[in-house]
């Protein structure tokens, strides 16, 4: 009977317990942001500032996704040239298996970090020029744009582990 | 009871009325924090269970060991009885190595006990190679003072976070050049003729082919699989535990874009496949294209860049 017992307990521990925990991105809140700047137009050139109000130096920025991707790995959005802070490293990094790709920057060790109350501005992405190009279609249909930043989602890695998700906000050069 | 070892995690769930003896399926269970992930090398987790102010008592510890997918892989449950100062443990030697889960139910009952105190819980050690000498406190709950009984959704990890604990020893083996950069030289012949037929045929056409993934060594699609499987083991750990173990390998793991597993062999090992991604006029069609070249897509609706000789 105490046998029984503890396999239904089992059983119904298993079922209450068994979810996986998703990756905490700690989100909506203003300790880390990200904020660009258009620098031209065309060819398209950003600079990006990263605020740290964390307790944390942050070690790690993507731009171009927070907890799933949402930036196209199309010819227009792969950067002609990456520009990074000092002591800091720049590519773009095409997720396998799918369309899709991100900025990242990376520190290359934990004192080049942003540290928590401070920002870095040297974050820059020049784009190619689309001047010209005839319209086209991503391959699910959709109409192909280059990026312009505005609400896309960045995520952050935090000396401590942590990580920060938000979107970006972009001052635009007047027209 | 030293204060500072103690850690109110407060992960017992009671239900009011809860009869004597009645099975853990009318137990409401909290699961916060309730798994640890680590790796597995040899070994065997021991939980010891014991109380020390009461009478005679029944307890079972329940040990599960899951895989990344919370399939079962390991389950030892264990009962005794007896007098206080007592001990429960739970062996078991695993079999496999990777990422896994464990978790620890206890159930815990004391008769006639003169009021409902306390339990600790000692002696996690040998827990894969990472000692633990941490302790935990769990409320006992019930107002029938003849019979206590509380029930512990318990986290392994909690008790790994103490000061005193080792980190795990988790490392990504250093490849050179990581990433590997794009090795169009190194597909076969044929591969390399039906890339440019595609390229051509897509420029033609006014639509745009960047190619993000040709030829991998072998050594380097093992690494990308090292990457994803690391990666599993420290994910979910919480901020500020074992940085030093963790960030090397979020590193790695922002620098490759992983989706999925990688595969242990790979079309791109043997030279006969690319990824590209690409944008096409209104009308066009990438299938017909590189059907055109002696190109498919064998899955376009999962690993739908990549292009197969």
């Amino acid at each position: 009977m105490r046998a029984l017992m503890i396999i239904v307990g089992l059983i119904n521990a298993i079922a209450l317990c068994s979810q996986t925990s998703p990756i905490k991105c700690i989100n909506g809140t203003s300790d880390v942001r990200i904020t660009g700047q258009q620098l031209r137009i065309s060819p398209p050139s950003y600079r990006f500032v990263v605020s740290n109000s964390t307790n944390s130096p942050i070690l790690s920025v993507i731009i171009g996704e927070a907890t799933k991707p949402e930036l196209r790995g199309s010819q227009m959005n792969i950067p002609l040239r990456m520009e990074s802070p000092d002591g800091w490293t720049g590519t773009q990094v095409f997720r396998e298996e799918s369309p899709y790709m991100y900025y990242w920057w990376n520190a290359k060790n934990m004192a080049k970090g942003i540290l928590p109350q401070q920002s870095s501005c040297n974050f820059r992405i020049d784009l190619p020029s689309i001047e010209g190009l005839k319209p086209q279609v991503f391959g699910d249909g959709k109409p192909a744009v280059q990026v312009d930043f505005k609400d896309i989602p960045f995520r952050v890695d935090l000396a401590n582990g942590a990580i920060y998700c938000g979107t970006i906000s972009v001052d635009f050069i007047r027209k | 009871m030293n204060k500072r070892h103690i850690r109110y995690l407060f992960l017992v769930l009671v239900v009011a009325g809860f009869p004597a003896h009645a099975a853990f399926s009318q137990v409401s269970w909290t699961d916060a924090d309730c798994y640890y992930n680590g790796t597995v090398v040899n070994g065997y987790a021991s939980v010891s269970v014991g109380y020390e102010m009461g009478y005679y008592y029944d307890t079972s510890i329940a040990l599960v060991m899951y895989d990344p997918y919370n399939n079962i892989v390991a389950a030892e449950t264990n009962y005794t009885n007896g007098y206080s100062h007592a001990h429960d443990d739970v062996d078991f030697a695993p079999t496999w190595s990777g990422s896994y889960t464990i978790r620890v139910y206890v159930d815990v009952q004391i008769y006639y006990s003169d009021y409902c105190g306390w339990i600790d819980y000692w002696g996690f050690s040998h827990v894969y190679q990472q000692p633990v000498t941490a302790w935990d406190y769990y409320e006992l709950q019930g107002s029938d003072p003849e019979y206590c009984w509380t029930y512990c959704c318990m986290s392994l990890l909690e008790l790994l976070a103490d000061d005193q604990v080792p980190c795990p020893d988790i490392s990504i083996a250093a490849y050179s050049p990581d990433p590997y950069p794009l090795d169009i030289e190194n597909l076969t012949a044929d591969t390399k003729t039906a890339l440019t037929c595609l390229k051509n045929a897509v420029e033609k056409v006014g639509g745009t082919l960047p190619v993000t993934s040709g030829y991998r060594p072998q050594a380097y699609q093992d690494h990308l699989i090292d990457v994803w499987d690391k990666y599993q083991m420290v994910k979910n750990w919480p901020a500020g535990y074992c940085t030093s173990v963790r960030q090397p390998i979020q590193t790695e793991w922002n620098r490759h874009g992983l989706v999925t597993r990688p595969a242990a062999e790979s079309d791109h090992t043997n030279g006969t496949a690319f990824d590209s991604t690409w944008s096409l006029p209104p009308g066009q069609n990438i299938d017909t294209l590189a059907q055109g070249c002696s190109l498919s897509r064998p899955d376009p609706s999962g690993d739908w860049v990549h292009f197969k000789r």
